[in-house]
């Protein structure tokens, strides 16, 4: 064995190393979805109704046993309210993973380029002007202006950028310039809002799943599931890029071109996430270091990673927001911190005592 | 010649009796403004020792809403003394405001020391109106307020004494504290007297007759319904919440919010099934077109508008499941009632509400007549609860 080992041992040992690591990443990876359907299970069977799991379990073969008000309890409140949390905090994860690697900075977040900002503002606007663009339904009038915010101002970052070249620091300055740029419009309206109206905005941006409906996650999940081709395809390539700028383009990757598709696709992604759920900070920023620190930078594992993360953040936050004060719902966007953080810093201190 | 000496002297002596009669005059009333001015300390709402000379004569609002409190004391005109207000009013009860511009039109004019909210606040325009004494709101997120230290620090610096008053922390105790204060303030005594034993008559009535009384209905107050896009925000103990239990109830969601208002869960909602639902209206008839949500109630709003805007909310989806809402316990009270002297008024009626045979005799239309006809500066124009239509089961 030990005289196998020798022999082989250049070429050998590497390639067994990476077959290692690609099956210890799958198994991480498996464990993280695992826990994920978890924590929705426990969210769907958790809530001030007392309804036992089994009954909720029994009801799946036969719907008579539960009465018709815990029947509505458990699919037009529980299961929207535990699905939404899983694929809005997916889209948020994903979308800031990706974001971290275009733009080279882990400090990058759906929040950073002002995207967050761009759909409160056009949320703020839709509050405040009473807008009802023609043909759609008046409770969808928000999430469509909140929706195009997002993406005018990917867009505005984008053409911007595109006159001076997309290079990286281009387009964090830019972003940055319209966060701030934003903020102050955002205040602007705040300020000659009448009083329902202010109140609405700030109950917006403070972030909330109660607003879950079927049709809400239905949406969400079908973007999430457009822009997740997109992202398959532009895995190698953000892969490579993670070497270096200079290192993917000796590759012929062109990094510019790839950095305003990936831009686009992380402005849809996050914009439907908050559109419908106002504004859900941090998961956007903690998921994908959560998935970097369990899975590496190899993209195959690190984008479902930060997806999965971003998600579990999320349900978790959601099963805290409504038992923290059983009938109570505490906004989940004040919650989110709560459950990533302990997270987020065992996973670093565990990664840290490892390198030490 | 000499007639005419003796003729000089006396016009000289009229004008000399003249000049000394009006100097007299004028120093008798002088020295009578100096006498019916008088210094005193008292002790506001906040707890804080104030010393100012009374009556005054030219105050600034710390909330726009307190015009409609004053109107308790000065019937003639709510806004004679009033140099500088924040502009609240206007943008949290539009129609109210509207009632009280077109009863006083000189309200419009009165110059504004900030918007809604307490960093809108300007102090500069505050001195420069140049008042006798500043009120402010205890706990009030619309304007400068107990806690805003700064500044009630300028202002004292600048020799303007602050007031803190309260109808909205501790609405039925410190409504009669804060007219009683208000009442020596502005020299009104008497009335704010009369005012008080009316307030008083009107709420021990409601707490004798509760005494003994076993059982206590469960209530969910949403607060601001159709304001947001999901269901529902209630109200905790503070505030609106506190009606709830001098009206003889138990507040559904009392023991569980921490702060004034608070998302609920919707299960729990359909789980506990409260006995009764109380919605608090912040639409009008004024903006019904804007805001085809909200309930419409307050100044200038119809019984029909109300009513219409009513069913309309209970329409909607969980709202619509509530046993209470299916047996005809839904009831919608005008929101602002958390922040006026009126607030009696809103016990009364939720006390018929929610012991209805108790209260067979109570009549709070009259009562919110008495007080219009009695202590406001402006008629009684709008309806300012509704209940929902008895029909049958859904």
């Amino acid at each position: 064995m030990s005289y196998l080992n020798a022999l082989y041992a250049p070429s050998g040992s590497l390639a067994r190393e990476y077959h290692r690591l690609t099956l210890q990443r799958l198994y991480w990876l498996i464990v993280l979805a695992t826990v994920l359907i978890a924590t929705v299970l426990f969210n769907v069977a958790s809530g001030p109704a007392n309804l036992s799991a089994a009954k909720i379990l029994t009801s799946l073969v036969d719907p008579l046993v539960l009465s018709k008000n815990e029947s509505l309890i458990i699919w037009q409140i529980r299961l929207p309210y535990a699905l939404m949390s899983v694929i809005v905090g997916a889209c948020l994860g994903l979308a800031g993973a990706e974001l971290q690697t275009v733009l080279n900075n882990p400090l990058a977040s759906p929040s950073t380029l002002g995207i967050m900002y761009a759909a409160t503002l056009g949320a703020s606007l839709a509050i405040v002007f009473n807008l009802v663009p023609f043909g759609i339904p008046e409770n969808y009038a928000v999430p469509v202006f909140a929706f195009v915010g997002a993406i005018s101002a990917v867009l505005a970052i984008q053409y911007v950028s595109k006159q001076f070249g997309a290079g990286l620091d281009t387009v964090i300055l830019f972003g940055i310039a319209m966060v701030f740029a934003l903020q102050a419009l955002i205040s602007l309206i705040q300020f000659v809002a009448d009083s329902n109206s202010l109140q609405q905005i700030v109950f917006w941006t403070m972030g909330s799943l109660a607003r879950a409906t079927w049709e809400k996650v239905a949406i969400v999940t079908a973007i999430f599931g457009l822009c997740l081709p997109f992202s398959i395809r532009h895995m190698w390539k953000m892969t490579a890029l993670r070497g270096g700028e200079d290192y993917a383009k000796s590759f012929g990757i062109s990094v510019e071109r790839m950095r305003l598709g990936v831009l686009f696709r992380i402005s849809i992604l996050s914009a439907a996430a908050v559109a419908f759920c106002g504004v859900i900070g941090f998961v956007g920023l903690v998921g994908p270091h959560i998935a970097r620190l369990a899975f590496g930078e190899d993209h195959r594992f690190y984008l479902p990673g930060a997806a999965l993360a971003g998600g579990f953040i999320l349900a978790g936050a959601s099963v805290l927001s409504k038992s923290i004060i059983p009938g109570i719902l505490i906004p989940d966007g004040i919650v989110t911190a709560l459950i990533g953080i302990p997270l987020f810093l065992g996973l670093l201190i565990k990664q840290k005592r490892k390198g030490a | 010649m000499g007639g005419l000496k003796t003729g000089r002297p006396f016009p000289a002596f009229k004008i000399m009796i003249k000049i000394f009669l009006s100097l007299l005059t004028a120093l008798c009333l002088f020295s009578a403004t100096l006498h019916a001015k008088e210094t005193i300390t008292l002790k506001d709402l906040a707890g804080r020792d104030v010393t100012i000379s009374v009556p005054v004569d030219h105050l600034i609002l710390g909330e726009g809403r307190f015009l409609a409190t004053l109107g308790i004391l000065d019937r003639d005109n709510p806004a004679k003394r009033v140099v500088g207000m924040m502009g609240e009013f206007e943008k949290l009860d539009p129609a109210g405001f509207a009632e009280y511009v077109r009863h006083y039109p000189q309200i419009a004019d009165i110059p504004k020391i900030g918007g809604n909210g307490e960093a809108t606040f300007s102090a500069e325009k505050a001195f420069s109106v140049k008042p006798d004494v500043a009120l402010f709101g205890m706990g009030s997120g619309h304007g400068p307020n107990d806690k805003s230290a700064t500044v009630i620090k300028q202002l004292e610096a600048a020799g303007i004494p602050v007031v803190v008053l309260d109808f909205r922390m501790e609405p039925l105790e410190n409504t009669p504290k804060s007219i009683e204060i208000l009442g020596t303030l502005l020299g009104k005594e008497q009335q704010a007297a009369q005012f008080l034993s009316f307030y008083r008559t009107h709420l021990n009535n409601i707490q004798q007759r509760l005494e003994g009384v076993e059982k206590r209905p469960s209530v969910f107050i949403e607060a601001h319904a159709g304001m947001l896009p999901q269901c529902c925000r209630a109200f905790g103990r503070k505030m609106m919440g506190r009606f709830i239990e001098w009206a003889g109830g138990t507040n559904a969601f009392g023991n569980m919010i921490p702060g004034a208002v608070a998302q609920v869960n919707m299960e729990q909602l359909l789980t506990t099934q409260p006995d009764v639902y109380i919605a608090t209206a912040v639409g009008s008839q004024m903006n019904m077109e804007n805001a085809p949500g909200l309930i419409a109630l307050g100044a200038g709003t119809g019984e029909e508008a109300a009513q219409k805007t009513f069913e309309q909310a209970l329409k909607r989806d969980v709202i619509s499941r509530l046993s209470a809402v299916q047996n005809g316990n839904a009831h919608s009270i005008w929101h602002h009632f958390y922040n006026t002297p009126m607030n009696v008024v809103a016990v009364e009626a939720m006390a018929k509400w929610l012991h209805p045979i108790l209260f067979e005799d109570l009549d709070p239309n009259e009562t919110l007549k008495t007080y219009f006809d009695h202590f406001q500066a402006v008629p009684l124009n709008g309806v300012y609860w509704i209940s929902q239509k008895p029909k049958g089961q859904i």
